[in-house]
């Protein structure tokens, strides 16, 4: 047996050290990982995990040690969807594992991410990431991405009638994607690879219920918060003029309109209560999901 | 009495009194909101969860604090979601993700799938209309020399109505660089029972839009089809999408060959590839009784030149479904997918309708084991060491007394 030098010794024990305090992110650790939705503002930051001013104050509890998954929020869902892939390439392989939250049009970013992107081999990566968002290789690979389950906030997986009545002139390309007929056909929804979807659907809205079907949190309908796999007016039960209620869990709403496979409804806002806004204080229907990572992403 | 005929008056007319106003961003919704009642009948307490009411504060809590369970409460609930986790990972890799119930897609029974689309038909000033609009389509996305029917039905408050196609307009987006360049086009719309529309007089007008036939050939991207409606004494517009791949990458040969492969009938569908890269391709598979029972799915690079696609009947989705061959392929469609583009595909021309039907097998020739792989066992793995770390706090938490 070899018996090392005292000083070679020491060294060791110093760079195993620095090696431990300097890659805190790099061993086997679970991650929260939170992407926004629209953001004509485009004021968060792409690649800065630590960024959070889309949902509020970032010291506020989400999750076991949360990124934030920020993207231009005006582009096209495919020609953004990359942040989303290198989020997950970075903090959701090798060892690491993965919640994921998703308010509105992250519905989308992650649901395509997974349906086209989900079965593909992808790099095993460090979680440090450079300032393009990106992080290093380890030199392995895997099938997919380690992800436990997602919470959708408000999801606008199944697209807004306000995108199908807007104004062309002045829409951006994200609007074009949610449109009804877009999102519901730009990737199959049912393939999660076997990921839960827990929706969490709002109905505190009144300016745009006559251009949102059934209940609505003001921006999006139940059809799509509720994960439900096709178009139409679903309510609460004992609510009038609709074509069905959205039921919780994965039952079909009571017209017989089956939910997407592996979504299930997690909250009905019976009280109506939820917004569609996180008013920079993780507020609106972002709240009971926050909640819910603070109690079961660990 | 008065009162609830005034609250029901107030319900029914709830859309005429908001104002509809152009797409809001969600930055615009935060100053835009009023505060207008919205009437309806009395609804139930809200549903019991781990979430609080409204007005939760954005503080650092716990989750005791936060959720106003107690810690042994909590400890239940994650173990409760933790083995959910597992029992509904384990319950859905019974099959592989590429080989599918066809009862989990029921959107996407058949090819070409696009929901319907109903909202207000959409008036120059903003205002919110009587009148509703429903656009049908047969297919969203197409390519070549194909056509879409679009149909435009109308409702009111009193019921069907007749929409009056008064102008039909394709054009490019806005938002693409080519919409300066490739003119509008007339579309015409027809109720006359011929040129696509399926039943005369019925106050819903077809129109086939082949984009190829209108200055779109060269052209690859969204084409919107805009109409200026009346309805029932009012004017407004409304549109339909599609996206147009004007030469296809591939093309499917039709020729499709069968190999019984470890207990799984795979089919190996021919392509005649033009362009390389990944392609997405779904299709459909009916038992001997012709009700669909599997849903596959490809999505592999494949290179230039003649190439076939494997998409197999997984053994025990056979035997779960019982179901009995020979079995039919059919609806089979795809697109070249191009990372990080808008479009994002080019669309492969689909084959609609019976592409293959297999030889006849007996039950037994199909496994009925579980489907397994790397990536399934990497994530039961996850999934059993965190319901081992569930159960251990709880225990824990039990065995110091928690109340």
């Amino acid at each position: 047996m070899r018996i090392m030098p005292r000083a070679t010794h020491l060294f060791a024990a110093l760079f195993a050290t620095t090696a431990l305090f300097a890659a805190s992110d790099a061993g086997a650790t679970n991650y929260t990982l939170w992407i926004h939705g629209r953001n004509t503002s485009q004021s968060t930051k792409p690649g800065v995990y630590t960024d959070f001013s889309y949902w509020g104050p970032s010291a506020t509890s989400a999750g076991v040690n949360k990124k934030a998954v920020n993207w231009n929020g005006v582009g096209h869902i495919s020609d953004q969807n990359y942040r989303v892939r290198d989020a997950l390439d970075c903090y959701c392989t090798g060892s690491n594992w993965c919640y994921i939250a998703a308010h509105s049009a992250g519905d989308l970013q992650i649901g395509y991410a997974l349906a086209l992107y989900g079965g593909t081999t992808r790099s095993v990566r460090n979680a440090s990431p450079g300032a393009d968002g990106k992080c290093g290789t380890t030199g392995s690979t895997q099938t997919g991405w380690n992800i436990k389950w997602v919470d959708v906030a408000s999801g606008a997986g199944g697209g807004s009638e306000l995108a199908n009545m807007g104004d062309w002139a002045v829409g951006d390309a994200l609007t074009t994607d949610l449109k009804t007929s877009n999102a519901r056909t730009l990737y199959d929804h049912n393939q999660t690879r076997g990921i839960w979807f827990y929706m969490f659907a709002g109905a505190k809205g009144t300016a745009y219920s006559g251009t949102l079907p059934g209940q609505d949190d003001e921006a999006v309908a139940y059809h799509s918060t509720g994960g439900v796999s096709n178009t139409g007016g679903f309510c609460n039960a004992g609510d009038w003029f609709c074509d069905g209620t959205l039921n919780a869990g994965t039952t079909a709403t009571s017209n017989n309109v089956a939910k997407w496979a592996y979504h299930t409804v997690e909250l009905v806002d019976t009280g109506e209560a939820y917004n569609h806004y996180s008013s920079g204080s993780w507020a609106g229907i972002v709240g009971p999901v926050r909640t819910d990572m603070v109690t079961y992403a660990k | 009495m008065g009162a609830a005929l005034g609250a029901l008056l107030l319900f029914a007319l709830r859309g005429r009194l908001c104002s509809a106003g152009r797409v809001p961003s969600e930055d615009a919704l935060l100053s835009d909101t009023p505060t207008r009642p919205k009437p309806t009948p009395a609804s139930p307490p809200p549903r019991r969860s781990t979430n609080p009411g409204k007005g939760f504060p954005a503080a650092a809590l716990d989750p005791a604090e936060e959720s106003g369970l107690t810690p042994r409460e909590i400890a239940e609930r994650r173990l409760e979601r933790a083995r959910r986790t597992l029992d509904g990972y384990l319950q859905a890799t019974r099959y592989p993700p590429v080989s599918r119930p066809l009862s989990e897609r029921p959107d996407l029974q058949n090819a070409r799938s696009v929901p319907t689309a109903t909202q207000p038909l959409a008036r120059a000033d903003g205002k919110l209309t009587d009148a509703k609009v429903t656009l049908s389509q047969d297919r969203f996305f197409l390519v070549g020399d194909e056509a879409a029917r679009l149909t435009v039905s109308c409702t009111t408050s009193e019921g069907p109505a007749t929409c009056e196609v008064r102008r039909a307009e394709a054009r490019v987006p806005p938002t693409m660089p080519q919409a300066g360049t490739i003119p509008p086009a007339p579309i015409r719309f027809y109720d006359d029972g011929r040129d696509g529309d399926p039943e005369a007089g019925d106050g819903a007008p077809t129109a086939l839009f082949a984009p190829a036939r209108e200055g779109f050939g060269g052209y690859h991207g969204p084409i919107g089809v805009e109409l200026l409606l009346h309805v029932d004494g009012e004017d407004g517009t409304a549109r339909f999408e599609v996206v147009y791949t004007p030469a296809a990458p591939a093309r499917f040969t039709g020729v499709v060959r069968e190999a019984l492969e470890e207990g799984s009938l795979c089919m190996y569908v021919q392509m005649a590839i033009d362009k390389p890269g990944r392609y997405v391709l779904h299709a459909r598979a009916d038992d001997a009784d012709g009700k669909g029972f599997a849903f596959l799915e490809f999505n592999e690079e494949l290179g230039a030149g003649s190439q076939e696609a494997k998409m197999c009947l997984f053994g025990k989705l056979v035997r779960d479904e019982h179901v009995r061959s020979p079995f039919t392929l059919r609806d089979v469609e795809g697109f070249l997918l191009k990372e990080d583009a808008y479009p994002d595909r080019e669309l492969v021309p689909a084959l609609v309708g019976n592409v293959h039907t297999t030889k006849s097998y007996a039950d037994s020739q199909f496994s009925d084991a579980e489907w397994q792989s790397e990536e399934k066992k990497r994530h039961v793995d996850e999934f059993t060491k965190d319901v081992a770390e569930a159960e251990k706090d709880l225990e824990e938490l039990e065995g110091g007394g928690s109340k």
